[in-house]
């Protein structure tokens, strides 16, 4: 039963034209900055890099397929949940709205399971997202600029990351974005049980990222103790995976943190999704 | 815990709901027996969807208990709803999916240990209600009508015992309102679903319902057989006769027999039932020409009794 009704999210999901603006803005955003890229990428590189030409002696080109997707994925990466929440936000209350979950609600499925369900395709759709954008951003870029090593600038100073050492550094890198882009997905949904427009928990979804985004950049010290706490700060954790030598016990607690987000938000969401009256 | 009865297909006791400081229910209890097209009635805001709601789960009662057969949702909540169709308010649809497949995604869910999409089911009901040639179209296409009849659809689709219909004739044309009268004595005459429905609409109740419950503000005011509601009251009867003098002189001789009013040239009397042929008897012989001798409705006045009351 629980993945019939999963199916059934993933065909509503998939039915939705609203489904595949992501997708669309991903394909499109990307395929700018590639353009752009391929248009006047090296002087944007001797921009990054004037700073450091002082000190070192660079020779031969530093864009390439590697360097593309690594600029690519740190430019969108802060946009792509809003991309999730546009379909997550409305999982619930989009049916709430139409009179539809009325109707699901009286079926022999239980509500946690049907909270689950949606969750579950919720974290697929968000699954799929980063995989696109994964593929766009890896794909076009190795094939528009080929291969290569990337050099990454850190605040601690430049790194050169040999070609063979590079992919594994992405897939982790994104496993650990999917946990951050998979807090989001959470998180509208839960909200979404709190409302019966979709709009809303869309909104604030977005609102609280801002806020939380805001409280993290802030240098202000009474926000220091819950800073490392709120799962924005470890939204750009992914970017750990491409230091040398790896700080594990950061990216382990980043990780940590964002799966005990997904659990309270899951918690709140089943806990309030069961007693929730549906009176529209 | 009231005792389970085996016959009853559902059993409500006490049943008590506020949204916040507005008490919707304050005291519902009634019993729905097999085989009953069970008539919910009662005016706007009287409690009736409420009560539909919580027998169907979508709202829990801050007091009272519901069973349906003999069941509790706490206990076996799949048990109970893969008995069960409904049509609460109006039936909504995903309305960028076309009918069949708004109905496949019902039935992939509608078992209760879930089930395979039963596609020769489905084209029955389409059938069933009228919708075939436009089951691959939008529903956002549909009119009222079609919706409702697509809400009979997926209330069917899964051959439950008992089906609830919340003000099933809304919106529809005269037409439609009479299909769903039959649709709902076929029900319940020919394949022996237990059927209830909320209306507030008297003639309604009156005309499909054999069982009744009258609700007013959050409460139970009367539970019973339709028939025996309304012989429980003196029946008011509307005589338009030529001479009316007359008539009205003969009907004064008559015992148990009360003048009430005269309108628009009829009579307006009141009458114990049995005293009806009588009536008409003593009129005809008294040569008084007899043009109508019709009941008034009955339940109308009786439901306003106790409302008012």
């Amino acid at each position: 039963m629980f993945i019939a009704a999963v199916v059934n999210e993933f065909i509503k999901i998939a039915a939705k034209p609203r489904s595949y603006l992501g997708l669309a803005a991903i394909t499109v955003l990307v395929g700018v900055i590639e353009l752009a890229m391929y248009l006047d990428g090296e002087s944007y590189v001797r921009l990054v890099t004037s700073g450091i030409e002082q000190s070192f002696d660079l020779q031969g080109s530093l864009l390439n397929g590697h360097l593309m997707a690594f600029i690519v994925l740190q430019l969108l990466i802060i946009h792509v949940p809003l991309l999730v929440a546009l379909v997550t936000a409305d999982l619930i209350s989009g049916e709430a709205a139409t009179g539809t979950l009325r109707m699901l609600i009286t079926r022999p499925l239980s509500r946690t399971a049907l909270w689950m369900a949606k969750c579950t395709a919720g974290a697929l759709y968000t699954l799929l997202i980063l995989v696109w954008l994964g593929m766009c951003a890896l794909g076009i870029s190795m094939a528009l600029f080929g291969s290569g090593d990337l050099v990454v600038l850190n605040s601690d100073g430049i790194l050169i990351l040999q070609q063979g050492d590079i992919l594994w550094r992405f897939l982790n890198g994104f496993a650990l974005a999917y946990l951050a882009l998979l807090t989001v997905s959470t998180l509208s949904l839960t909200l979404s049980g709190f409302s019966s427009n979709s709009l809303g928990p869309m909104v604030v979804t977005m609102a609280l990222i801002i806020l939380f985004t805001l409280i993290g950049t802030l240098d202000v010290q009474v926000f220091d103790p819950i800073r490392p706490f709120l799962f924005t700060t470890h939204m750009a954790a992914w970017r750990s995976f491409f230091e040398d030598p790896l700080r594990t016990n950061d990216i382990a607690a980043s990780a940590v943190i964002l799966l005990v987000h997904i659990f309270v938000l899951m918690g709140v969401g089943i806990w309030h999704f069961n007693r929730k009256d549906i009176t529209i | 815990m009231m005792p389970p009865n085996s016959d009853a297909v559902i059993e409500v006791r006490g049943l008590y709901k506020k949204f916040g400081s507005f008490e919707a229910l304050r005291g519902v209890d009634f019993t729905v027996f097999k085989g009953d097209v069970y008539g919910f009635l009662g005016p706007n805001g009287a409690g009736k969807s409420t009560s539909l709601r919580i027998i169907l789960d979508l709202i829990r009662a801050d007091r009272g208990t519901v069973r349906l057969f003999g069941m509790s949702y706490q206990e076996q909540r799949s048990e109970i709803l893969s008995r069960v169709g409904c049509i609460i308010e109006k039936p909504d649809f995903h309305g960028y999916l076309s009918a069949q497949t708004n109905l496949e995604l019902l039935a992939r869910v509608s078992g209760a240990k879930g089930q395979k999409v039963d596609r020769k089911r489905i084209r029955e009901m389409i059938d069933f209600v009228g919708l075939s040639g436009r089951e691959h179209d939008r529903v956002k296409g549909f009119s009222h009508g079609m919706k409702q009849r697509l809400g009979i659809a997926q209330a069917l689709m899964h051959d439950p015992d008992l089906i609830l219909l919340d003000e099933p004739t809304t919106g529809l044309d005269p037409q439609g309102i009479i299909d769903i009268r039959m649709l709902i004595l076929k029900l319940s005459r020919e394949m022996g679903k237990t059927v209830v429905l909320s209306s507030h609409l008297l003639n309604e109740i009156e005309l499909i319902a054999t069982r009744m419950l009258i609700v007013h503000k959050g409460q139970s005011v009367r539970e019973g057989s339709v028939r025996e509601l309304l012989h429980e009251q003196p029946l008011h009867m509307y005589l338009d006769a030529r001479p009316l003098a007359q008539a009205e002189a003969v009907l004064r001789q008559m015992p148990g027999v009360e003048l009430l009013d005269q309108k628009e040239g009829r009579l307006i009397i009141q009458t114990p039932r049995d005293q009806v042929p009588h009536c008409s008897r003593a009129l005809i012989e008294a040569g008084v020409q007899l043009h109508s001798f019709e009941p008034h409705r009955a339940l109308e006045d009786y439901f306003l009794q106790l409302v008012n009351s």
